[in-house]
């Protein structure tokens, strides 16, 4: 079931011969009697595996040709590119010369220039490579440099791509893009901003999943092997709504100017909604969004990347107003969250992924069962920002766990 | 069917070189290391394949490294530990 992300993880890594003992999946959940028959199993395996004549000769990393022929009709192109395993399944825009060389000046870089290596394939992301994708996905020459911008962003180790492109959870890279550079692309911040309504965020978030899908390998259910999938496996790029903060941009807080152009990427859950019609003031707000941040399945409370772990809080106009009013800043946000967004240890013991948490001595420490245990490990790691249109509602977003949001600036 | 040029949407790989893997002659006096993935239920399972591995072959040392979590890769620290010291590496994929 594993197994051809197994060989491809190998072959990537310079062990195309790796040899494998397979066995029956999930191990997880079997009793001890159940764990030593498959040891059995596993040691047969093994033994033959390890003595069994070796594998031919490895054969080098086969190399693409650059250009191929592709049908000319748009329905047969929709197909075609769909069977060899590069697109989402809709329509794509052929990515002839001509338009991949139109896409390349919209960077302003040489087609040649590596942007980075993208995990688990290792493709290389050249400009030239990235517009291929560009193009597929519809997007403009202009939308280039926040792709740019936003590869960069996720090759950063601690966003630890690789993990985000073969787990069984449902996680996409979230791109928020913030500064002047979102109003002139017509990046909606506002109503209904993860979609559908605005063809920026659309093709500039399918452009992201093509250059995952392509130049990384995660091909659904073989490399990527979400249980469920997500919507936002399609497309999952938005804009940060300035004009509606009361706070100024989030990126202030990483030292941006607020009209620096900059691109955030977030490996998370799709939005959770959180619905609050009832009050008007932040504690009121706040306790109903914490009680959506606290979900005992999500990855946050047991993992972190090196002992950092995030949420966010994507809230409405409307919420973030109300929140104002009553004289709260950011940070007494986060404050107040970071208090509400725990659950007593006994809680977290009954399921998720407790048995395999990486909690650090102070989290350990917190012996007694009813002791409460922080999602994340301070105020900070919440990350509030406000985007939206009118109504009362705003949004969570669980991340992966082990993974932490990196902010960089466009161009 | 007519046709249009187009450019490869997956383009180039690093090049990381390969490593072929040989049999193995003997496993007798040998040290095994074990890269436990951190899934429920593998450390149990390494363990029991160890010390089959010590009846069945002769194995002299079964170690077992647990990384982080089974969201990251091994640290630096293992995988120097293990290139070190053992003769057969297995690592733990999936759940």
């Amino acid at each position: 079931m594993f197994e051809a992300q197994a060989k491809h993880a190998s072959r990537t890594l310079g062990l195309p011969g790796a040899r494998m003992a397979l066995f029956p999946h999930p191990l997880g959940g079997k009793s001890e009697s159940q764990v030593a028959e498959l040891a059995n199993l596993v040691h047969a395996n093994l033994v033959h595996a390890l003595t069994s004549v070796a594998a031919s000769p490895v054969k080098p990393t086969a190399v693409h040709s650059a250009r191929l022929a592709a049908p000319s009709d748009p329905a047969e192109l929709q197909r075609w590119c769909f069977e060899q395993g590069w697109s989402d399944g809709f329509p794509v825009i052929p990515p002839t010369p001509d338009a991949v060389t139109r896409m390349v000046e919209g960077s302003g870089l040489p087609s040649d220039r590596l942007v980075g290596v993208v995990p688990p394939r290792l493709g290389l992301a050249t400009v030239e490579q990235l517009a291929v994708n560009a193009v597929m996905a519809g997007c403009q020459p202009a939308h280039m440099p926040v792709i740019i911008a936003a590869v960069q962003a996720m090759l950063e180790p601690r966003f630890n791509l690789g993990s985000l492109q073969a787990t069984t959870h449902p996680v996409a890279p979230l791109l928020i893009v913030h500064g002047p550079i979102a109003q002139r692309l017509g990046i909606s911040s506002g109503a209904g901003l993860f979609g559908p309504g605005a063809m920026a965020n659309a093709v500039i978030g399918r452009a992201i999943r093509l250059i995952l899908l392509n130049i990384g390998g995660a091909t659904p259910g073989a490399v990527d092997r979400s249980t469920h999938g997500a919507p936002s496996k399609f497309s999952f790029c938005i804009a940060e709504n300035i004009a509606a903060s009361p706070w100024g941009s989030f990126i202030e807080d990483r030292g941006l100017r607020p009209d620096q152009d900059a691109v955030t990427v977030f490996g998370c859950e799709p939005p959770h909604n959180i619905n609050d019609h009832e009050h008007g003031d932040a504690a009121g707000i706040l306790r109903v969004a914490a009680d959506v941040l606290r979900t005992l399945g999500m990855n946050t409370w047991y993992l972190g990347w090196k002992g950092r772990k995030e949420l966010m809080l994507i809230l409405g106009p409307e919420h973030a107003a109300s929140i104002a009013a009553s004289g709260w800043s950011r940070a007494d946000v986060r404050r107040f969250l970071y208090e509400a967004i725990s659950r007593r240890r006994d809680e977290l013991a009954i399921g998720g992924m407790y048995g395999m948490r990486d909690w650090g001595a102070d989290l350990e420490a917190l012996a007694a069962p009813d002791a409460l245990v922080p999602a994340v490990p301070t105020p900070d790691d919440i990350l509030v920002l406000v985007a939206g249109g009118e109504g009362k509602h705003s949004v969570g977003l669980p991340s992966f766990g082990a993974t932490v949001s990196v902010t960089r600036p466009i161009g | 069917m007519s046709t249009i040029e187009i450019l490869h949407p997956a383009g180039k790989v690093q090049d990381t070189g390969s490593i072929q893997m040989n049999a193995i002659p003997s496993l007798k006096d040998g040290r095994v290391s074990v890269i436990d993935n951190g899934k429920p239920n593998f450390a149990r399972l390494a363990a029991m394949v160890g010390e089959k591995l010590r009846a069945s072959h002769g194995v002299a040392e079964v170690s077992i490294h647990r990384k982080e979590n089974p969201a990251v890769g091994a640290t630096t620290a293992i995988l120097d530990e293990v290139s070190a010291s053992a003769d057969l590496v297995l690592c733990g994929s999936a759940d």
